[in-house]
């Protein structure tokens, strides 16, 4: 096949993670599963993690630590104002970047015919 | 800091490794970088899931994608901040390294590990037997004498074994930090002890001076006139024993292994050099005593030491072509002038 999943991951990890952690607040292994739920089963658990420090670094992200009693604690992940807007920002550009690729592909002949 | 206390070990062993991976970044960012790797390891284990290497990669791939994810420098390229000529050079060497030919190669190599631990544990023998001082086989120069035939098939079969132990050994263990750097220098150790042991046999299978050679039986006469005369007191130069005697060509070589006899065939013997004296043999095996120069064995190997000091210290030039004089006769008129000098008349 010539369209890499992994390549196109790539490019949309940023929105999908903002999308998962709008949801709800989620420390790493969690926004991987939640990932993985939802279909993307090839995630990596690193590209997640790199993903969730940029985006905080960046200000999307918000973090905070939750002591456990049983485990070690955990770092959760919440979204920003920042980061809904970069949220809504990805959605307008997934939105009509994958409308052009649907016509492109012809994936919907009876709407284009 | 990441509290570690409630980690399985492998998922501590995994964690430490990483670690050292992302060890050139901010304490702070590293510690909150590897705390939801901690989160992960333990959920993953509590769920029973496989290996943290089985479900997250080796620590080095993982570290390479979280840095690409994160947008962080690589660890190259973090290493020379500056542009350091030795952290380029490595980073350099390293892709080279990581090149397909390389890596062909290095899988060739890996599979024919065994004959590396073979002659991993040759080397270790000679070694062992040149520290020892042990003696080595006449017959087989490359091979040693521990101390004898039985000791060294003894030896080779226990060293041999030990090697073999150690490289599956540590095929299944791969050995990690100070171990790893110990095994990489005991191998170059053992590659630069591999220079003199090569150096020893190929010096063994060059045409061995030793080797005792059966000559021509000497002539009928000769022979008789040997048994007749029997060794004789030595041959004296100048009212002194002579040691040795060395022949050179008319080119300034030197001839080896002449056989000197007097006008009536009588061998000139000298009795020197002992037990250790490398005596040749006629072909009805009798010791010919009068072949010079007379060579000594190195103590306890039976190879021959070269032909010494003696003339070989000088230097023997050739003989020019038409060099052959062939001197005035004086009368006995001029040879009395010249040692009476007033007695003759002046010449004019």
């Amino acid at each position: 096949m010539s369209l890499d999943r992994s390549q196109l991951l790539r490019g949309t990890l940023d929105a999908a993670v903002l999308a998962v952690v709008a949801q709800d607040d989620g420390y790493g292994y969690d926004v991987v599963r939640r990932l993985r739920a939802a279909g993307l089963e090839d995630v990596g658990d690193a590209s997640v993690y790199g993903t969730l420090r940029r985006l905080y670094r960046g200000g999307a992200l918000t973090s905070y630590v939750q002591p456990s009693d049983e485990g070690p604690h955990r770092r959760y992940y919440g979204i920003t104002e920042y980061g809904l807007v970069t949220l809504a920002g990805a959605r307008v550009v997934w939105a009509e970047f994958s409308a052009r690729i649907d016509q492109l592909l012809d994936v919907h002949p009876e709407v284009s015919a | 800091m990441t509290r570690t206390a409630h980690v399985p070990p492998a998922a501590a062993a995994y964690l430490a490794d990483l670690r050292g991976e992302l060890g050139d970044l901010e304490a702070s960012e590293r510690e909150e970088l590897l705390e939801d790797v901690v989160a992960s390891l333990v959920d993953a284990t509590d769920a029973g899931e496989q290996t943290p290497v089985a479900r997250l990669g080796t620590p080095a791939q993982f570290a390479a994608e979280l840095r690409a994810a994160a947008g962080l420098r690589p660890r190259e390229a973090a290493a020379a901040p500056g542009g350091g000529s030795w952290a380029r050079l490595r980073s350099r060497g390293r892709a080279l390294l990581d090149g397909p030919q390389v890596r062909s190669g290095l899988r060739v190599a890996r599979e024919l590990a065994p004959l590396w631990w073979l002659a991993r544990a040759y080397v270790l023998l000679m070694v062992a037997a040149r520290m020892l001082e042990q003696d080595f086989s006449v017959r087989y120069p490359f091979l040693p004498l521990l101390p004898d035939a039985t000791g060294t098939a003894f030896w080779a079969a226990v060293v041999v074994a030990a090697s073999l132990a150690a490289g599956v050994w540590t095929r299944l263990r791969p050995a990690r930090g100070r171990v790893a750097t110990a095994v990489v220098l005991a191998n170059l150790a053992l590659l630069a002890a591999a220079v003199p042991v090569a150096e020893h046999d190929i010096r063994a299978d060059a045409p061995a001076l030793g080797t005792v050679r059966v000559l021509q039986a000497p002539p009928a006469g000769v022979t008789r006139s040997a048994t007749s005369g029997g060794r004789n007191a030595g041959l004296t130069f100048r009212g002194k024993d002579l040691r040795n005697v060395f022949a050179y060509d008319r080119t300034g070589r030197l001839v080896p292994d002449v056989r000197l006899y007097d006008a009536f065939g009588h061998p000139l013997d000298i009795p020197a050099g002992g037990s250790r004296r490398r005596l040749l043999r006629g072909a009805d095996g009798r010791e010919l005593g009068n072949t010079y120069p007379i060579r000594l064995a190195a103590p306890g190997t039976g190879r021959t030491l070269p032909a010494g000091r003696g003339a070989l210290g000088t230097r023997i030039s050739p003989i020019p072509r038409g060099a052959a004089l062939v001197a005035p006769v004086r009368s006995g008129f001029e040879r009395f002038c010249s040692d009476n000098p007033g007695a003759c008349p002046a010449r004019p």
